[in-house]
């Protein structure tokens, strides 16, 4: 059940030049949080920010959730200046959790920020599958969390853009069909700049055994199905909200190029 | 708390606006504690909307352009209505149409359903090719109005606009024609443009101004109409609390619609209805 949640800021750290980690005590939404779900938080109760913004969960606990942003705009911005014990009112848990997998292998792909939702993916999907993941970032130093991810996943491939560690260049790049296809991994979960997504779809169009699952990304207005603001287009021309019919999608069945603004 | 109005009668004077609370089937839960809620718009034929974005927040303020994305009345009353149907409160289909012809027939396919009205769409301004708002011009209000209300002894409410019309003119010509209600002011015409780009914003260019923006001059409309007009209207424009319910009502608004504040807390009507009740 979705509910509003006044949940007090237990710690935030900044991890990178742009990139913070922000815990917080909600446990009505704790409790309830599956893999793939995210939260709208309220960045000020003035109306300088009228509408709340979206957050994937990239951790959480019995009481906690935890979530991995990048400063990109004024309300990130403007978020990034709380401090811990202030309180932020937020809005969960929202969108479809992924589908229930068992006994499969999966690959996960991260481009940058996109390790965030894929993040709580990872630690539920380990405890019965095997994981590949392919992240990749700007530089070394945004390559975040690698001691847990490591943990949870038995082959990490890792990429930078400048080349400060792994391999040097993007991420989808290093993704290789006949190597899914020899090892039989059926599933995918990928999260990342659109860019990737794009990129991901033309390398995997002739791959119809593997199902590729993909994060989406948009503008929102209310984050639970009431106002029609975000949505991607299927490929019968359709939308489907991202908040509720998403955020997760199989990336065979949207136009990513309606994603475009 | 009760007020009526003709023929019904509301347990409070809140609704939740067209356009901010989907089609009424999620939080049936804030939904049945309301005075009312009025759906979405519904046209003819299925529309999937305007290209995004669709939304920007603007100061105090949200500029969107939705564009009417709803799936066409055949699929509303196969699907929707069955759902509808269980609410314990009224239900206001908001009927959009881009001709006298679609009013009709959207009237006609609802005319006979089991919800308390319809909420006549004389004012979007997110339909493309669109000259003018049919509630810019009191002749198109009376045409439109008379003609809905030949077919349907329903509780009718014209959604007025307040964009370059004064709504004096245009309330009084859908109250002749025989409407129950008018609703205003919907949002005002707004555009945003991106200074990198030097484009619009908008997927849809330009958009609809809401939000705790446009509440002076949204007051401002009601009080002026009242003036002269002792008529039923339902007040809405950027509430957030009980203290603006207070506002409208003092300004001669009859019940409020929250809109924007729904997008902000899905929970706020709920919220005010406590606040009005310590």
């Amino acid at each position: 059940m979705i509910v509003t949640e006044s949940a007090q800021i237990i710690a935030h750290h900044q991890l990178t030049e742009e990139i913070f980690s922000l815990l917080l005590e909600a446990p009505k939404i704790a409790t309830q949080v599956k893999p793939g779900q995210f939260v709208m938080i309220r960045i000020s109760d003035n109306y300088s920010f009228m509408l709340r913004r979206p957050f994937a969960i990239a951790d959480c606990t019995q009481n906690n959730i935890r979530i991995i942003y990048r400063v990109v705009g004024k309300g990130t911005k403007e978020l990034s200046k709380r401090k811990p014990k202030e309180n932020l009112d937020i809005l969960g848990p929202l969108g479809r959790s992924i589908p229930n997998l068992k006994n499969k292998k999966i690959a996960l792909c991260a481009g940058g920020i996109g390790i965030a939702p894929l993040k709580l993916v990872a630690s539920k999907l380990a405890q019965t599958n095997e994981l590949y993941l392919y992240y990749g970032a700007k530089t070394k130093k945004e390559l975040l969390f690698l001691n847990e991810l490591k943990a949870l996943c038995g082959k990490l491939i890792l990429a930078t853009e400048d080349g400060s560690w792994g391999k040097k260049g993007l991420i989808v790049n290093f993704l290789d069909v006949a190597f899914f296809k020899e090892q039989k991994i059926e599933v995918l979960f990928a999260a990342g700049p659109l860019k990737m997504l794009k990129n991901l779809k033309i390398k995997l169009k002739d791959f119809p055994q593997l199902i590729p699952y993909v994060f989406l990304e948009s503008r929102m207005g209310c984050g639970c199905g009431l106002c029609y603001c975000c949505g991607v287009k299927t490929i019968n021309g359709e939308y489907l909200r991202i908040c509720t019919d998403g955020p997760v999608f199989n990336l065979h069945q949207v136009e990513l190029t309606s994603l475009e603004l | 708390m009760k007020v009526t109005i003709k023929n019904l009668t509301f347990k409070n004077p809140i609704l939740l606006a067209s356009g901010t609370y989907g089609l009424g089937t999620k939080f049936i839960g804030v939904i049945n504690k309301m005075g009312g809620i009025i759906t979405k718009g519904i046209t003819v034929n299925e529309r999937f909307g305007n290209p995004l974005p669709r939304i920007i927040e603007t100061p105090s303020g949200i500029l969107n352009s939705v564009g009417l994305e709803n799936p066409g009345v055949k699929k509303f009353k196969e699907k929707i209505l069955p759902i509808l149907s269980k609410l314990n409160t009224h239900i206001f289909v908001n009927i959009a149409g881009t001709t006298i012809e679609e009013f009709i027939i959207l009237t006609e396919e609802l005319g006979e359903t089991e919800i308390s009205g319809l909420e006549i769409n004389l004012s979007c301004p997110n339909i493309k090719n669109r000259q003018r708002l049919p509630a810019q011009s009191p002749k198109l209000v009376s045409k439109i109005v008379s003609a809905i209300r030949k077919r349907t002894n329903k509780f009718l409410i014209a959604k007025l606009t307040a964009n370059f019309v004064d709504p004096l003119d245009t309330a009084r010509a859908a109250i002749d024609s025989g409407v129950d209600a008018v609703s205003l002011i919907n949002t005002l015409y707004g555009i945003a443009f991106d200074i990198n780009t030097k484009k619009p914003i908008l997927g849809g260019i330009t958009g609809g101004l809401s939000g705790p923006a446009i509440k002076p001059f949204a007051l401002y409309c009601i009080w002026h109409i009242k003036q002269k007009l002792d008529i039923p209207i339902i007040g809405g424009g950027g509430i957030m609390n009980a203290n603006d319910v207070k506002e409208f009502i003092l300004a001669g608004a009859k019940l409020v619609a929250i809109g924007s504040g729904n997008l902000v807390d899905p929970f706020l009507g709920l919220k005010i209805l406590k606040e009005l009740e310590d």
